[in-house]
């Protein structure tokens, strides 16, 4: 067998079925019993026979020992105990390293002797048949599965799906953009030439044409379960080597998000959790003393607003502390001496600055107060925004409003010369007509005044190499933001605005930092988007 | 074997020692002629407009579109150190790089050829700015011609790319 043109599927499909198999594990640590191992029996079933099927030797192995200790859990030979759910887990893990290793650049089969061993001493032990245990999970029926119980027959009804390389709908969308580009030329002929049947047609092959991008669109999205179902087993390991305990809930599972943006949110997502867990959360002895429960709660959130999609990640834990904040902030400069309370707008800028942190002690898990600006950073870069809201003592909560694509974004259209760049429109303020008694010059640089204000001066022309106009005044002003950063963007001239649809290319060199993609015009020419943070 | 005569004289020919060929493509640049194994290339589209890539050295031209996939075009005569950049070269030459495509303008398509390889001889390093570029040198119509790995030449100029 050509096992190389399979691995890849094998990949997709082990890291389905790990993922099933942690949550299952998860389950039946908060003390669900015979549907959780009844999960995770079949999802290791499933993991031995594509192990042995590839020939990958660890991996099938593995998953058999597991197995030996999951049919004794299911019959009852054995009672769960945390010892077990402990080596579960590590098994678990092992399974995860096996499978990368296996279907890595140069395979290799991960050395399991070790951890077999571990399992096999787990289900040997002659447990005897008491529930007195401190920490046995009582294994007696609750619901007794019944052969014809719901759950089964719900799974089976479960709606058909066919498996697509992601880049043939990246093709498929590329082709339908070339054609809503077609379609404008074909429109414009027809309007020229005033044919009414023929500008009926063309009407009416555009209506077509929009229900088929919508189409494509749809079928670009993705639910975020898809990235937060890694999240409850990354949660429950942070929190237990922090030595915290946590109530982790998941809400909004099944909001979807295209793909290019779900790919892009998993790690600020995470780093906000991590962040929650250590900065956030207590103790459970300092909640005790605050009078909270011993367990936090901690929340995350999906949830669709318009053309945005919130995540958001709430805790109730101590909150961030503007008295602590405000001292640091000061000292910084940042703000002015005078100052007693911070807005959240302000809250947010200050805690986002590379290298704030008022957390006392550097651990592992979030780093030395470089959780936040990494989350701020990225989220900026994917056209979105973050809200803070925060109670000292009560909690904290912090949302990621993001674009429902990274693939279509509104720009604004400018030319330079006889050339055409696109801006995209999350870092555009305001534009203005540029006139003589604008452009100043301060500190020996070339500023423009925008009523009371002074913003720097770039020139697109000079940015892409183009020599200067004949006139320095004349044109048309784009007033840009980044992270808190203004400056007046200096074009020749305004076409209009755009939806865009972003395209990687390959660049060299200074090309690749001055834009961030490019896209195709009306005309089919290609056009670069500007990067904002390039600029600034 | 005696049957071997009444066979047709084209099947007799083959019954030759068969020296193996390699397919290549001819192309010229200003005065000078490259090949290229066929296999390294995609498509032959005609030259059109290309959107210059600020911040880019001479030897890349700029995007094209090429049916909606935005393609990076190296400028052929440059990067081979032969011309100088801004002439209108008439084709561009599509390269399949890694998973994506690159292409290079090149003024013209001269042949397409089945060199045997015991006609493959040596040729300097040197003769062009890149490095490793060049895998050889065979004579088409009495010209020499350089043999180049079109990818190598792809890599030089535009590195990993992305």
């Amino acid at each position: 067998m050509d096992t190389g043109r399979y691995a890849k599927l094998f990949l997709s499909e082990s890291r389905e079925n790990l993922s099933e198999i942690n949550n299952a594990l998860l389950e039946l640590e908060r003390g669900g019993s015979d549907t959780a191992i009844a999960r995770l029996f079949r999802a290791v079933h499933t993991m031995k026979g594509m192990g042995a099927a590839m020939g990958y030797t660890s991996v099938g192995e593995l998953s058999h020992e597991l197995e030996t200790l999951l049919d004794k859990l299911r019959n009852g030979a054995l009672v769960v105990t945390r010892p077990i759910i402990d080596t579960l887990f590590s098994g678990v893990d092992a399974l995860e390293q096996a499978v990368d290793l296996a279907t890595g650049a140069a395979p290799q089969q991960l050395d399991v002797k070790e951890i077999m061993a571990r399992i096999r001493a787990a289900s040997s032990e002659e447990t005897p048949q008491t529930f007195t245990s401190e920490f046995a999970i009582v294994a007696v029926d609750r619901k007794a599965p019944s052969p014809s119980a719901p759950s089964v027959q719900a799974a089976q009804k479960t709606p058909r799906h066919i498996r697509i390389d992601a880049k043939r709908l990246d093709t498929l969308m590329n082709v339908v953009g070339e054609l809503v580009i077609a379609r404008d030329r074909i429109q414009k002929i027809a309007e020229q030439l005033g044919d009414e049947s023929l500008l009926e047609a063309t009407l009416r092959a555009s209506q077509i044409l929009a229900t088929l991008q919508n189409e494509i669109m749809t079928s670009r999205m993705v639910p975020v379960w898809q990235v937060f179902e890694r999240f409850p087993r990354v949660v429950r390991d942070t929190a237990r080597s922090l030595g915290k305990e946590v109530d982790f809930k998941i809400e909004g599972r099944e909001i979807e998000l295209d793909r290019s943006m779900l790919d892009e949110m998993g790690e600020p997502v995470l780093h906000l959790l991590r962040n929650s867990l250590d900065h956030g959360v207590e103790t459970p002895d300092d909640r005790e003393r605050a009078g909270k429960p011993r367990v936090a709660t901690l929340i995350l959130t999906a949830e669709r607003d318009r053309a945005t999609v919130l995540i958001r990640v709430t805790d109730d834990g101590r909150g961030i502390d503007q008295s602590r904040v405000l001292p640091r902030a000061k000292k910084l400069g940042l703000v002015e001496q005078g100052t007693t309370k911070l807005s959240e707008q302000e809250l947010i800028s200050i805690i986002s600055r590379p290298g704030f942190s008022t957390a006392e002690k550097v651990t592992e898990i979030s780093g030395r107060g470089v959780g936040f600006d990494i989350v701020a950073t990225r989220v900026r870069a994917l056209g979105g925004s973050l809200e803070v809201h925060t109670d000292a003592g009560l909690g904290t909560s912090v949302a990621m409003r993001l674009p429902l694509t990274l693939a279509i974004s509104r720009a604004l259209l400018a030319r330079v010369d006889k050339e055409v760049y696109a801006i995209p429109l999350t870092h555009v303020l305001e534009t203005f007509s540029l006139s003589q008694p604008m452009l100043l010059e301060s500190k020996g640089r070339q500023v423009v005044a925008i009523r009371d204000d002074l913003f720097t001066a770039i020139w697109l022309r000079e940015r892409v190499g183009l020599p200067p106009a004949a006139s320095a005044a004349s044109g048309q002003v784009v007033l840009i933001e980044l992270a808190e950063r203004r400056a007046a963007l200096i074009v020749d001239e305004f076409i209009g605005q755009q939806e865009i649809v972003v395209k990687q290319f390959d660049g060299v060199d200074a090309s690749k930092t001055l834009f961030s993609g490019a896209t195709i015009l009306g005309d089919g020419s290609p056009a670069l988007i500007v990067d904002a943070s390039s600029l600034l | 074997m005696s049957d071997a005569v009444a066979l047709p004289p084209e099947q007799v020919v083959e019954e030759e020692p068969h020296v193996p060929t390699r397919r290549l493509l001819v192309f010229n640049i200003g005065d000078s002629s490259f090949a290229c194994d066929m296999d390294s290339f995609r498509e032959i589209v005609p030259m059109q407009h290309i959107t210059r890539l600020p911040g880019a050295p001479d030897t890349v031209r700029g995007l094209i579109n090429l049916r909606g996939t935005i393609v990076t075009v190296i400028d052929g005569g440059t990067s081979l150190g032969k011309l100088a950049r801004g002439r209108a070269e008439g084709l561009i030459l599509l390269v399949d790089y890694f998973d994506r495509w690159i292409g290079i303008g090149v003024d013209d398509v001269r042949d397409i050829q089945d060199v045997p390889i015991d006609q493959f001889g040596a040729a300097d390093q040197a003769e062009i700015p890149l490095v490793g570029a060049v895998t050889g040198a065979v004579e088409i119509e009495g010209q020499r011609v350089l043999v180049l790995d079109i990818k190598t030449v792809v890599q030089q100029v535009i590195g990993q790319g992305r």
